[in-house]
């Protein structure tokens, strides 16, 4: 007669925190349902209420957390249950996994334990079956030899086959609707692929409805069928994926996918950003929670007040209506998403979207290359002791950089990436002498002492923008210091770090204020005006935005250009997300296990990568487009990146290459020229 | 080399946070001083403890104020004829024994409990300094040094910590005669409380040396002592000062304990556990003289630990466990 | 694993030769004459120097270690002539106090104080333990408060004021139970019981309170892991949340301090053992002290160090048995 409930459906969910500072209203009013067989991506930055979403939908919310609304799996209202009619549902028919696999496994019990206790919870199953369960799940997720790693302990398990064995326990039940929340973000982009394929796979075999929650548009694009966009704690916008990224309607949409760097973009148009930061659910604007950082808002501001003010109703203005239709369909879609378009344009009065005017040439190309590198590295070498057991014993030392050397132009930014443990930040770290290299030239033979003159020269920017921050210094103290230790006086070096604060699009003013009470974004900006009070003309710049939120990450970038034009600096660019590097660099290196496997020109390199692990990086990486996404073709790697200690032998890409012969087992390929870069592999090319 | 996901903690109140009524410049320590007094158990226990703190200061006077020295017998207030039982009830209380008066002796017992808070906790707060400050530089020391010094210092905080510590004070204070008693206990307590702080100090200054704002300085061009007074100090202090308070009762019940058993201030030098040993012979025939000392090392150990308690959920909030 | 046994023992033989040592140097160097202790309160200055040559006190102090370090493994005769005493194997000394050798002396009174160690073990780990998790599982409610308040305000009572109180109340006012002495376990195990009942009450309370704050605070620390969502994530029962994947990494810190506490007290609680009188080795050492009698404080001191070593030890094998994380 009517058509059956959808698997998920949820209504008008809201949950308030109680906290001693007042109650957090973190979501409100959202609604949204799932299919059957189908993907929900949810994106939002932090704060915007998707992970406390996932857990009301659970019900895994405990005291001090009010959660009011609808919530039906397969129409059975949920919101209400009593706690032991739930724990029936959870884990039965609907299952969750988590951002840390790591963590969200017991430590003390074996992964076969834990998937075979899940298992008989629900089933009244015997060990001896409920075992055999656990094998057999550990197998269909793609582990190797399972019935004997079901006897292992979480963390003998590398992070991609923990996060196996986290979906191998959530489906042990035959679960109809499975949660994921952020469930590649700890894990290496090829790792990544791999989990996502996984994810896909088992969607498709078991008509699996699916939530995937992220803050990787990337991801969306490639596993979604609908997507909701959160901010503030509410849906900024739903739409089916297709047209959210072809056209997204809301201008929170719209800047986000505008400021996001992409692999498959031109990059010498200016970035533009969202200004400001994802706002405080404490003290929540009234009306539109986007509205301080809104174009639009800040348009129809001028005259009457439309879209912010009075009621702060789920969706608003222009973008509610666009959105509202959107939920329809998108055949009946009204002409009115248009606003964010405006955005594109600076804006008179600098209120919306920043964007640097022009990207300068390096100053390098114009000095030719008869001029000596600004930094000239040769075979450094960082070899760290082997742990020592308990009984004393060491373990095999583990080269973490092994060899590596490149030249870096004055003006120019050098892009290294790879991942985990790679040894991106090590080389970093050596180059500004924060570790010793156990061999190489140049600097790295000075003293600490005969260092001091050099350091003003070398700076380093770091990821994590409060941890670099000394939380019982005000900022003044923290920009000057390094002038201070330099010899200046204490008042020459405050004006300098007002000037530098000024410069990094910091109020000056704030100057006595302490790092708590400064966002992520402005933090980080603290961060690389301490590291330009010396005026250094190389900046080594860690995984400077990855601990930021997507909409900041622009802003950063873009500040991080326009210095480079305005002072001359040169970068080492270390990061894991190859779109930020494209984006920022002019030559790019690719790290694996220690060692270049190919360096060159940014363009070349991205267009036609020639070692096969560049390839299958840059395939791994989401495109925030889905067209391109099922246009492309995948090169998904086997297993993880092998662990620094124990090298293979020969070419250490080897176990892992599609295209490995008998001489990359045995013979270690030297970086040597290959369609204009240097590439180190046997078989270079196609 | 983690990658610290944006997003991945959604209930982490985004900053600028703070609550509406701080003004902004405000420091960490202002902050903490802010929230330590919005909780009435700190602002009860700080008001007994500057209580006592004010009454050991100025026990002399105090003490005088009740018009009897400690050491003063008053054979008129008590009883010959009853084994020397404290004339009155309630073991002598009246208007010229504040808090009545010893068996026997007759002595104040006023005077003898506001003395009595003087040498409790001078010796408490002596033997803490001795800890606190020993413990620290240890600590840091082999946090921030690591290597050899670490293993030196980690070996000796372990065999200190492998000593029965109230025997071998027990041991060391009965077989040492002739020496100032209250010194004497001062390091003899000192010198097994130590390992305890060093090693929080160690496990917080290791966790501090690989914060990244360290690394900024080494970048900056700042040297060991400029790193270690400048960034590494200002990061312990906090759990230090929480550890620091809660270790002060339990060196009061220590003293107590030491005195009650006889081997540390002797007569007539009184203090509180030393009153209580001699009161125990009369708890049955004049329970007020043993009740009294008892309730004051109570309340000054309880006072001192609920303030401690406070602090370490705001200064120290993860335990100072590494 | 056995290398790692291996080594933490040559450890555990260095620390309590240290220890042995340090207490060695205390004894024998600071200002007290255990010659004159001996000899007793009238003593002429020759006889004093026999005492002194018949003790090994004229030869050097290392020579003195050294014996005494060789009795302990092989037993020695102490003294010459007709006042010879054997001292067999492990030779800790002699008491000329009790005219015992102390090893004696020690495992004569040990099972009182292991009596007593281990009942009050047992019923400081329920109350604590049970106090701490109820409270952590009620965080920030009202028996939460009241338990934490209970507990910080037992922890301030000094072990001798709660015995006085509890012999006065329960023995002289109420007059349910006889003044403790001891009763093998063996021959009347519900007289042993009953007198130990109130030694126990004291020293576990104590215990208790302290256990209580440290097991709140870890297992608030062990509900907060993300693992304990996913087990309630696969839709476990909460008691087997609790109970499975709580309390086992809950209580692992809490072993550690457990450890230590019952090492340090199978060496005697010398204050509650004196209060209620009985004849464990606290009491043996309380009395030693009053009579200067050395070699006792001497072996009791080590007796204690022994024990906390030991049981610092055999924490850290548990370790590995309980966290598979930790491999030797």
């Amino acid at each position: 007669m009517t058509t059956p409930a959808p698997l998920l459906e949820v209504r008008d969910l809201g949950v308030t925190f109680t906290t001693p500072r007042g109650s957090v209203r973190a979501v409100d009013s959202l609604g949204f349902t799932v299919e059957a067989g189908r993907t929900l991506g949810i994106v939002g930055e932090s704060g915007s209420g998707k992970s406390v979403t996932s857990l009301a939908v659970m019900g895994l919310h405990r005291a001090g957390a009010e959660v009011s609304g609808s919530v039906r799996l397969a129409g059975q209202e949920l919101t209400g249950l009593p706690e032991k009619e739930l724990a029936k549902v959870r884990g039965r028919k609907m299952a969750m996994i988590f951002q840390d696999p790591l963590s969200s496994l017991h430590p003390y019990y074996t992964v076969g334990e834990q998937i075979a206790e899940h298992f008989r919870v629900h089933f009244r199953a015997g060990r001896a079956a409920a075992r055999r369960r656990a094998v057999d799940m550990l197998g269909e997720v793609g582990i190797p030899e399972p019935a004997r790693r079901a006897g292992e302990y979480p963390h003998q398990f590398s992070g991609g086959m923990r996060q196996r064995a986290m979906i191998a326990m959530a489906l042990a039940c035959e679960p109809d609707l499975l949660i994921a929340d952020e469930p590649t973000t700890a894990l290496d982009v090829t790792v990544q692929a791999q989990i996502l394929e996984l994810i896909a796979r088992l969607q498709q075999e078991r008509g699996l409805g699916v939530v995937m929650i992220t803050h990787d548009l990337g991801v969306v694009a490639r596993v979604a069928h609908e997507v909701l966009v959160m901010y503030g704690g509410r849906a900024a916008e739903q739409a089916p994926a297709d047209a959210l990224f072809a056209d997204p309607a809301h201008p929170y949409t719209r800047g986000l996918l505008d400021s996001l760097p992409r692999l498959d973009s031109a990059d010498d148009v200016p970035l533009p950003s969202i200004p400001g930061s994802p706002p405080s659910l404490l003290h929540p604007a009234p009306g539109c929670a986007f509205a301080p950082r809104c174009a639009v808002a800040a348009a129809a501001a001028g005259g009457g007040r439309r879209g912010r003010g009075r009621r702060r109703g789920p969706l608003h203005g222009r973008a509610a209506r666009a959105a509202s239709v959107r939920l329809g369909g998108p055949a009946g879609r009204l002409p009115l998403r248009r606003p964010g378009a405006r955005c594109r344009r600076p804006c008179p009065g600098g209120v919306p979207m920043t964007a640097p005017a022009t990207r300068p040439n390096p100053a390098a190309e114009r000095e030719g290359p008869q001029a000596a590198p600004l930094l000239r590295v040769r075979d450094l070498t960082m070899t760290f002791p082997g742990k020592r057991s308990l009984t004393g014993r060491r373990s095999a030392p583990v080269r973490a950089v092994d060899g590596v050397s490149f030249d870096l132009e004055a003006g120019q930014t050098l892009g290294l990436v790879g991942e985990s443990g790679c040894g991106k930040s090590t080389t970093g770290r050596m180059l500004v002498r924060l570790l010793e290299p156990t061999s190489g030239r140049d600097i790295s033979r000075l003293s600490q002492s005969a260092l001091r003159p050099l350091r003003r020269n070398i700076q380093m920017v770091f990821q994590d923008p409060h941890s670099s921050l000394n939380p019982r210094q005000t900022v003044a103290r923290i920009i000057s210091d390094p002038l201070l230790v330099q010899g200046w006086s204490a008042a020459d070096a405050r004006r300098r770090a007002a000037e530098l604060m000024e410069l990094t699009g910091l109020i000056p003013e704030h100057i006595d204020r302490y790092p708590h009470e400064f966002s992520g974004g402005q933090a980080q900006r603290i961060g690389i005006a301490r590291s330009l009070a010396t005026s250094p003309r190389l900046v080594i710049a860690d995984e400077p935005v990855s601990a930021l939120d997507v909409s900041v990450q622009a802003q950063i970038v873009n500040l991080m250009e326009r210095l480079r034009a305005e002072l001359g600096l040169a970068y080492v660019f270390i990061a894991h997300d190859l779109s930020v590097v494209k984006r920022v660099s002019d030559r790019v290196a690719v790290m694996y296990l220690g060692r270049i496997v190919e360096i060159g020109d940014k363009k070349s390199l991205y267009e036609n990568p020639q070692h096969p692990y560049t390839r299958a990086l840059l395939s791994a990486v989401p495109l925030p487009d889905p067209a391109a996404e099922r246009r492309r073709e995948r090169i998904v790697l086997l297993g993880d990146p092998p662990s620094p200690a124990a090298p293979p032998p020969g070419c250490t890409f080897h176990p892992r290459c599609p295209k490995a012969q008998e001489i990359c087992r045995t013979e270690r390929p030297l970086l040597r020229l290959a369609a204009s870069r240097e590439v180190a592999c046997h078989f270079p090319g196609d | 080399m983690t990658t610290t996901a944006p997003g991945a903690a959604p209930e982490a109140a985004p900053a600028g946070a703070q609550a509406k009524d701080v003004p902004p410049g405000s420091s960490p320590w202002q902050l903490a001083r802010r929230e330590l007094r919005r909780r009435p158990a700190v602002r009860v226990s700080l008001c007994v403890v500057l209580l006592f703190v004010l009454m050991a200061l100025t026990a002399p006077w105090l003490g005088a104020l009740g018009g009897w020295s400690p050491e003063e017998f008053d054979k008129a207030a008590v009883d010959p004829y009853l084994a020397g039982q404290p004339l009155g009830s309630f073991g002598g209380i009246s208007p010229e024994h504040w808090l009545g008066v010893e068996p026997v002796t007759g002595r104040d017992l006023f005077a003898r409990v506001v003395h009595g808070a003087q040498v409790s906790l001078l010796i408490a707060f002596a033997a803490t300094a001795i800890v606190v400050l020993t413990g620290t530089a240890a600590g840091i020391a082999a946090g921030y040094f690591g290597g050899r010094t670490d293993a030196v210092l980690s070996r000796l905080m372990d065999l200190t910590m492998s000593f029965p510590s109230l025997i071998f004070m027990i041991a060391m204070l009965s077989v040492a005669k002739d020496v100032n008693r209250i010194v004497l206990m001062t390091s003899v307590i000192g010198l097994f409380g130590w390992p305890g702080v060093a090693r929080v100090v160690r496990g917080q200054t290791l966790s501090l040396k690989h914060r990244e704002y360290v690394d900024a300085a080494r970048v900056g061009g700042s040297g060991a002592w400029r790193i270690l007074t400048r960034d590494i100090l200002p990061g312990v202090s906090g759990p230090v000062i929480a550890y620091t308070t809660l270790l002060i009762p339990g060196m009061i019940s220590t003293e107590a304990a030491l005195s009650y058993l006889g081997v540390g201030v002797r007569p007539p030098t009184p203090s509180w556990g030393q009153m209580i040993a001699e009161s125990v012979a009369f708890y049955e025939t004049d329970p007020m003289y043993f009740v009294i000392p008892s309730v004051f090392l109570f309340l000054a150990v309880l006072a001192f630990t609920l303030l401690g308690d406070a602090l370490r959920d705001i200064l120290d909030p993860r335990g100072g466990r590494s | 694993m056995i290398l790692y046994l291996l080594r933490r023992l040559l450890a555990l033989a260095g620390v309590l030769l240290a220890i042995a040592a340090v207490t060695f140097l205390i004894f024998y160097v600071l200002p007290t004459d255990p010659a004159a202790a001996a000899c007793g309160k009238t003593c002429s200055p020759e006889r004093l120097a026999d005492v002194r040559a018949y003790l090994g006190l004229d030869k050097p102090l290392w020579e003195q270690f050294a014996h005494f370090l060789t009795g302990i493994f092989t037993g020695r005769t102490l003294g010459t002539g007709q006042y010879a005493v054997q001292c067999d194997f492990p030779c800790l000394g002699y008491s000329y106090e009790n005219s015992l050798p102390v090893w004696d002396l020690l495992m004569d009174r040990l099972p009182v104080s292991a009596s007593l160690a281990f009942g009050a073990a047992v019923l400081w780990l329920i109350l604590g333990l049970g106090a701490g998790v109820t409270a952590a599982l009620r965080k920030d409610t009202a028996t939460d408060k009241a338990l934490m308040v209970g507990a910080v305000a037992a922890a301030s009572l000094p072990v001798y004021f709660t015995s006085v109180m509890l012999i006065y109340g329960v023995i002289r006012i109420a007059g349910l139970l006889p003044y403790p002495s001891y009763h093998e376990l063996t021959a009347d195990p519900l007289g042993w019981a009953g007198n130990l009942l109130l030694p126990w009450t004291a020293l576990a309370l104590l215990y208790a309170a302290m256990y209580a704050r440290q097991s709140r605070g870890s297992m608030i620390e062990a509900m907060a892991e993300p693992y304990i969502r996913t087990a309630r994530a696969k839709g476990m029962p909460e008691r087997t949340v609790v109970v499975k994947h709580g309390l086992r990494s809950g209580m692992t810190p809490i072993l550690t301090i457990f450890g230590m506490d019952l090492g340090g007290l199978l060496a005697g609680a010398v204050i509650t053992e004196s209060i209620f009188g009985l004849p464990g080795i606290g009491r043996l050492f309380y009395g030693a002290l009053v009579s200067s009698d050395q070699p006792v404080v001497l072996g009791v001191t080590l007796l204690a160090a022994f024990f906390i070593v030991v049981a610092n030890l055999v924490v850290d094998l548990l370790y590995a048995v309980i966290d598979p994380r930790v491999r030797y």
